[in-house]
């Protein structure tokens, strides 16, 4: 009897063994499956390191590792927007990492500047224009789409999207608050008609003439016009003269409370080294957040731009004034 | 004596010992369902309660911007999408419970069919169907030239629409069900009372289906 119990004791603890000596990686991802199961399955084929995932919105799965706290399987967080990485690093459910790759590999101004969590790919969100009633040399800025020439032919996607917060944090953080509102304001004043719910809805907009210039997300532009090659729609850089096009990140964070936090920094390490840069950003058309990465031959096309170097975490900080200055400025 | 009492507890009055019963168990039971509503409502609760989270200028702020259109937009929505299930619902139900048409008998069930279709599926068809970039406005300007007007879809009135067909068959089919139950025979003394069909319709099959499906008299 006792000998049986010794011996179910036994097996108890050397089932648990292998699960605890593996070296697999759970990753909690707000990024689609589609777009980084290929990363997932590359880096288990280079390394055998088994990654278990799940998908989901950014909310649920920061209110999940929230109440996970340190009982949570998760290793790594994977999101989209800073302004969601900046509230992850401030509830608290991501660590710092001192890794000498990822600084070196991912631009200061792409990561947190605690180093809670690293910009992985580059988002660059522009202004699209019509090719059929807009000359190029007509653009300049985003604040310059507030003049009366641009009257009822601008096109928004509404401000409750997360992107659109980010752009307006951003320019009050180079602009100030007072400025920056009365440049939303001049935009509202400019509409062609109400915000749209997606920025493809507003580019069909654009292509169907029922407004001639908006702000977009790059990779929705390329999306389009892999469906549409013939759109007449193109993007223009604005500020190159100044601060720069507004740029966002997707990236990853190690958990607080990883159980295999080694593996998830190597892990991260990899996302950011030249082999998967590419598999990360050319999957969605966006740009590598590695400088010395190339850009997909089809992203590289839309030409060279100068980017925002404003921290991204500043998208984060900022959000909250942001929303209650487009409230103020009536843009819904 | 004790024996006494013991026969005395054994045989009350029936009519006293089954309203005791009755008593306790209604007690017991008004207490089970409070309990089962307590954690069905466990969620919503915790919704409203949110509420109470944002700080004081949070809420000072949506005061002097949003709140205010937010509750028109959704005062609009209820009286709009409200009328408009009642006029379609109860239409529809008056006609085929009571009038005689070619194809009835089809329409008597197919107009439950939207009951399928949740209503954000309706709005994604209706957006991409009616919208400026669409095919059917674009079909439109094509005919009447490029400054040709179209009622928005993206608009209060567009809300409306996709609601009202997304959620009518409710109102339809309890309508259908109290037309179809009150028969004719009522109407028809109505109507030899003196009443015109209009007339018998509003005084009286509305009022006595009124009660089997409005929601407002459901709820008095």
């Amino acid at each position: 009897m006792r000998f049986l119990k010794q011996a179910m004791v036994l097996l108890i603890v050397m089932s648990t063994l292998p699960v605890m000596a593996a070296d697999e990686i759970v990753v909690y991802s707000a990024r689609n499956e589609q777009l980084i199961k290929p990363l997932f399955d590359a880096y288990t084929a280079e390394t055998g390191t088994p990654i278990k995932f799940i998908t989901d919105k950014e909310g649920p799965l920061l209110e999940k590792l929230k109440a996970e706290g340190a009982n949570t399987p998760a290793d790594l967080l994977i999101t989209v927007d800073a302004g969601n990485l900046w509230l992850a690093a401030k509830e608290g459910v991501l660590a710092q990492v001192n890794s000498k790759a990822l600084k070196t590999n991912i631009p200061a101004h792409l990561r947190d500047p605690d180093n809670r969590w690293f910009g992985l790919s580059v988002r660059a969100r522009t202004i699209v224009y019509s090719t059929a009633r807009v000359k190029p040399s007509q653009l300049s800025t985003y604040e310059a789409l507030g003049d009366t020439k641009w009257k009822g032919r601008l096109c928004l996607r509404t401000s409750k999207k997360v992107y659109n917060q980010s752009l307006v944090a951003m320019m009050i953080a180079r602009l100030g608050e007072a400025k920056t509102e009365k440049v939303v304001t001049s935009w509202v004043a400019n509409l062609a008609t109400d915000p749209f719910p997606d920025d493809t809805k507003l580019m069909e907009a654009i292509a169907a003439g029922q407004c001639d210039v908006g702000i977009v997300n790059t990779y929705y532009y390329g999306r389009l016009k892999q469906k549409q090659p013939e759109a007449p729609i193109a993007l223009f850089w604005p500020n190159q003269k100044d601060r720069g096009v507004h740029v966002n990140v997707s990236g990853a964070g190690v958990t607080a409370h990883a159980k295999h936090r080694e593996a998830a920094v190597k892990f991260l390490e990899w996302l950011s080294s030249k082999k998967a840069q590419n598999l990360f950003a050319d999957e969605n058309l966006e740009y590598p957040a590695n400088p010395k990465i190339k850009p997909h031959a089809s992203v590289a096309a839309w030409g060279k731009f100068k980017q925002d170097t404003i921290n991204v975490s500043k998208a984060g900080s900022l959000q909250a004034q942001a929303v209650m200055l487009m409230d103020r400025a009536g843009y819904k | 004596m004790s024996a006494t009492a013991e026969n005395m507890r054994q045989a009350p009055p029936a009519e006293t010992g089954i309203a005791a019963w009755l008593d306790v168990n209604v007690r017991l039971w008004r207490m089970a369902s409070f309990a089962v509503a307590g954690v069905v409502a466990a969620p919503i609760l915790v919704i409203a309660l949110a509420w109470l989270t944002p700080a004081g200028d949070v809420w000072r702020h949506l005061v002097h911007t949003v709140l205010g259109e937010l509750l028109r937009h959704t005062a609009v929505l209820m009286l709009g999408v409200g009328v408009g299930v009642f006029v379609l619902g109860a239409g529809l139900a008056w006609l085929i419970a009571m009038c005689e048409f070619p194809g009835r008998r089809f329409f008597d069930w197919a107009l439950m069919l939207p009951l399928a279709m949740p209503a954000y599926v309706l709005a994604f068809v209706a957006v991409a169907l009616l919208d400026f970039s669409g095919p059917v406005q674009g079909a439109w300007r094509a005919l009447f030239g490029r400054a040709a007007w179209f009622p928005p879809i993206r608009s209060a009135g567009g809300v409306i629409g996709v609601m009202v067909l997304a959620f009518y068959p409710y109102v339809y089919m309890l309508a259908r069900a109290a037309f179809l139950a009150h028969g004719r025979r009522m109407l028809e003394t109505g109507r030899v009372c003196g009443l015109t069909p209009w007339a018998a319709f509003a005084r009286v099959a509305l009022p006595m289906g009124a009660r089997h499906w409005s929601p407002v008299w459901r709820w008095r």
